[in-house]
């Protein structure tokens, strides 16, 4: 480390605002997108017909087009940006190469835009979330590497040697990205393999992507914010490291469901991972529960807020998977909504809630505006109430689908019918979130647009008093 | 909407959170350490132990051992000759045993001479061929000569044998709807009394051999 | 935790087990599969799709049907079933017979409106005894394995779905959610073309109350012109198109369909045994050859 005169939190906060203006604005630009494809594929659940001559909106297109741009589109942009500023933070260094990583923002939007449109045109590769054809995957892959080379040269040349939770989550997603989304593209679609080998790889990628790079990139910004929050340390280390170990350890045997044509030891294995993550869901548990209590921070529809509600819905979209990995209630929710249910309740609930915390953390410190708290406060309850709109009912729905398709003498129909009450509310659910995104979407663009403004302020304020400096000369 | 950065203190200096060094708390590991036993044991019932040809509801290969059908019987025989006449008859017979006029090829199909009450004919036509007339359903053939098909068959006496009696079998049970195995026993002791011929039959001659 | 490397040691250790244990192994046990012979017949199985079908695989892919339909059977359970076919010429010695192994079968209504199931055992072996003892008095049995299960009450499949099915597909689809009926066999259970091809486009006009979309994009609505197409579907009701235009399916359709019509996994396999069906009787008529 150079013995250069040592940098203060600003430095490092304008140092970061150029990737993170494009990350976090590509990310809720694609927010917005997705829900809007989350809506369309929900009302063909009320209109089958609705999009019949439209091959753009039916459900087996939109639907792929609204998980692709929430994971790779918002997910991923978001959990890397603010992965780097907490890297950032905590190393107390500059970001190292600022232009290259928004460079490597910028080709990873596109390359988001590549695969979104390939969906929608029918090029979808029939994985589930791997929906992405391979030349979009290869772009994806390049600027993700691109990003995390010099998010890593950033950590490396850090002055603050000690390291904080929050970085080993961050630096392991960094590391667990690449492998995954690699083994996937050239197993699944550069040298495909053979009959299920295929399922196995896309099951075990999605396992390792919604089970442990959400975890891991949301777990980050959790343990960073709740004390920060409320102003008091993290407690503990040790549990941390616990959860650290038990999420990489059991989370990334997770995702071959219980129903496969695959060999019983693997469905076996799967399932007893996803049992065992209730040990890191309970630890989780209690290190919210040790580090909040007693703070007399009220949260106020804030960032606290926003976290809080995001380690919740962790702990019930964890706690779920495991019952339904049970092979006795795997019987009724394999095949159901159930699935989706928690599958929502993690995406929205926990990963983007947490975003939603951290962004509105860092991009105050970021362009030097506050956020007007109102703004953040609706698109808190918005968010919150359309995530549990659309989670818990399809999760019921589920259950009851389940039992219906369980008992044989009740016909097929009679499974569809049960989850319809389900999807009326989702679909109210999904409408507050879009809602709630667009105020997301505004919250960004306004706090980067009043950044630039406030330049523009200061540099016409000190063209002004220039001249007027001139004209008194 | 507020365009003043507004610089609070908070914003500017502010310390990054500290971690606790409290210690673990003993529960967890102990509910952890119990989980994975029950994990291990849960695995140990269901799993198959890594089996790749075990897939649920079924535990090893063993239990999948259980529900294979008995194999020996007529099933397999009847495979077996499906498969060797396909290769060795169906040229002529056509695989659905229904014959060829333009070859000279009588139908199989419901034939008398594939009913007869023992396979000792059909044996001794496929080791030797045969030539002359033939009256099968009522029709008399006359322009072909069968090849001493069953000589042909590669292998030792006893797997000719053994294939003749598949070929037999497949035939009577496909064309003749008799589910009777012939047995590799009983062609070879019917082609040890006719090992030294070397001409083709006549229907004559079989009919004497079974009436 | 105190350097970095520790945490990319973390990450590489339980990263590089599940990569062994899901992507490796499966592809070692699994990733060089072949045509397996089935049992007893021992028939080579699967066949590769051909033509149509084979690209009506990428039509099914590209239209995002796996969100909604499986294509997978499950299985809960296996039963060996005793058949009783014949009681033989002397009715109450098969019954003696049977009641000797069976005491509780030692009632009139065993051996009378044959042919019936008379037990079921625990596997194959368990059957022997009753084999046995009934063929040496002159009656006719046949021991059936079948496959149980709430998929197989339903009509879906004979018997699981193994790994053995899938070796010929390119994009694998099992599915993990069914809005819609599971696929597997449908090649059997609904094997007629017009159907499937009238449920394609209006799905309410073959299964009432059906919420399955109705895929129009598939076909071509247009002018009747001088004679009316040969393929044009034959639609009634709502779903008919207006006097003078007829609906025709393009080649998507028909690739669709056929790749529907081709789904059938049902041949009984070693690690999914499964007694199948009675074949066909041979053919009795002799076919004329002229």
């Amino acid at each position: 480390m150079t013995a250069t005169s040592p940098t203060t939190p600003s430095k490092i906060d304008s140092s970061c605002r150029l990737p993170l203006f494009t990350l976090f604005s590509g990310a809720a630009v694609w927010l917005v997108l997705s829900s809007v494809f989350g809506l369309a594929a929900s009302m063909t659940f009320h209109k089958p017909d609705m999009f019949a001559d439209c091959a753009m909106f039916s459900y087996g297109r939109a639907y792929p087009a609204w998980s692709h741009l929430l994971v790779y589109g918002f997910a991923i942009p978001s959990g890397l940006g603010v992965g780097l500023w907490l890297l950032a933070r905590l190393g107390r260094v500059e970001v190292a190469k600022p232009l290259l990583i928004a460079v490597g923002a910028k080709l990873w939007h596109l390359g988001v835009m590549v695969g979104f449109v390939a969906i929608v045109n029918g090029q979808t590769s029939g994985y589930e979330w791997f929906e992405l054809p391979r030349y979009a995957a290869m772009i994806l892959f390049l600027s993700f590497m691109l990003m995390a080379i010099w998010v890593f040269v950033t950590y490396s040349r850090r002055t603050e040697t000690a390291l904080y939770p929050s970085q080993w989550f961050t630096l392991a997603s960094l590391f667990w990205f690449p492998w995954i989304f690699s083994t996937a593209t050239l197993l699944l679609q550069i040298f495909p393999v053979r009959g299920v080998v295929q399922s196995s790889v896309a099951w075990w990628f999605a396992g390792n992507l919604l089970n442990v790079w959400l975890t891991l990139s949301g777990l980050a910004a959790t343990f960073y914010l709740l004390p920060k929050l409320t102003n008091r340390p993290l407690q503990s280390h040790y549990l941390a490291l616990f959860v650290f170990w038990t999420v990489l350890i059991f989370g990334t045997w997770t995702g071959i469901p219980m129903h496969s044509p695959l060999p019983a030891w693997m469905s076996t294995l799967s399932s007893a991972a996803a049992v065992m993550m209730i040990v890191p869901m309970l630890a989780l548990a209690s290190i919210v529960f040790l580090t909040t209590i007693g703070a007399k921070t009220a949260c106020g529809g804030g960032s606290l807020c926003f976290s809080k509600f995001g380690v919740l819905s962790f702990n019930l979209a964890t706690l779920a998977a495991a019952i339904a990995a049970c092979p006795a209630v795997a019987r009724v929710t394999d095949f159901t909504w159930f699935t989706h249910g928690h599958t929502t309740l993690r995406l929205y609930g926990f990963f983007a809630m947490t975003m939603f915390a951290a962004i509105y953390h860092i991009l105050p410190r970021v362009t030097g505006v506050e956020i007007c708290p109102r703004r953040t406060k609706s698109h808190f309850w918005l968010a919150l109430i359309g995530t549990l709109l659309l989670a818990v009912p399809m999760m019921i729905g589920g259950i009851k689908q389940g039992l219906k398709l369980a008992d044989v003498s009740a016909p097929f129909l009679d499974s569809t019918k049960a989850t319809m009450l389900g999807f009326r509310i989702g679909t109210l659910g999904e409408v507050l979130i879009a809602i709630g995104a667009l105020i997301f979407l505004a919250n960004v663009l306004l706090s980067i647009l009043s950044h630039y403004r406030a330049i523009a302020k200061i540099a016409i304020a000190d063209a002004t008093a220039i001249q007027t400096a001139e004209v008194k000369l | 909407m507020n365009a003043d950065p507004k610089k609070s203190s908070d914003v500017t200096n502010e310390a990054e959170p500290t971690a606790a060094m409290t210690a673990m708390p003993v529960w967890l590991v102990a509910l952890m350490v119990t989980l994975l036993f029950l994990s291990a044991w849960y695995f140990d019932l269901y799993g198959g132990w890594f089996e790749p040809k075990v897939f649920s509801p079924y535990v090893s290969v063993a239990d999948v051992q259980r529900f294979q059908p008995k194999t020996g019987g007529i099933a397999e025989t009847v495979a077996r000759g499906k498969k060797l006449f396909s290769d060795n008859c169906a040229v002529c017979h056509m695989e659905t045993g229904v014959g060829n006029p333009a070859n000279g090829c009588p139908p199989l199909v419901d034939s008398e001479w594939v009913k007869s009450p023992t396979a000792t004919r059909m044996v001794m036509l496929i080791s030797k061929g045969l030539s002359g007339p033939i009256t099968v359903n009522g029709k008399v053939w006359n322009s072909g000569v069968m090849l001493a098909v069953g000589d042909s068959l590669p292998g030792s006496e006893a797997e000719k044998a053994e294939k003749i009696a598949a070929i037999a079998t497949y035939v009577r049970f496909q064309f003749g709807k008799i589910a009777v195995e012939t047995k590799p026993a009983q062609v070879e002791a019917i082609r040890a009394s006719i090992k030294d011929r070397t001409a083709n039959f006549t229907a004559e001659e079989l009919l004497k051999a079974e009436p | 935790m105190k350097s970095s490397n520790t945490i990319f040691l973390a990450a590489f250790i339980a990263l590089s087990a599940s990569w062994a244990g899901f992507v490796l192994v499966p592809q070692i046990q699994l990733g060089r599969a072949d045509q397996a012979k089935t049992i007893p017949a021992e028939d080579k199985y699967p066949l590769a799709r051909a033509g149509l079908a084979a690209q009506g695989a990428e039509v099914y892919r590209s239209l995002g049907c796996v969100y909604c339909h499986s294509q997978q059977v499950g299985q809960q359970g296996v039963k060996v079933e005793v058949l009783l076919l014949d009681a033989g010429t002397n009715a109450s010695s098969t019954l003696a017979a049977i009641a000797k192994v069976h005491p509780e079968l030692n009632k009139p209504e065993t051996i009378t409106g044959l042919p019936k199931e008379i037990a079921y055992v625990a596997d194959i072996a368990a059957s022997d005894a009753l084999v046995k003892a009934v063929t040496a008095v002159g009656g006719k049995v046949e021991v059936n394995v079948i496959p149980t299960g709430s998929d197989i009450s339903r009509g879906w499949g004979k018997r699981r779905t193994v790994a053995q099915d899938y070796i010929f597909d390119h994009v694998v689809q099992p599915g993990t959610r069914r809005a819609g009926p599971d696929l597997a066999n449908v090649g059997s259970r609904l094997a007629d073309l017009n159907w499937q091809l009238n449920h394609l486009y209006a799905p309410k006009s073959m299964v009432k109350d059906s919420t399955m979309p109705a895929y129009r994009i598939l076909f071509e609505k247009r002018k009747i012109g001088k004679v009316a197409s040969a393929d044009a579907l034959k639609l009634t009701g709502d779903s008919a198109p207006p006097p003078g235009f007829e609906i025709v399916p393009t080649d998507k359709a028909r690739e669709l369909v056929a790749y529907l019509l081709s789904l059938r996994s049902d041949a009984p396999l070693f690690e999914s045994p499964v007694t199948p069906p009675p074949a066909a009787a041979p053919a009795t008529n002799t076919v004329a050859a002229k």
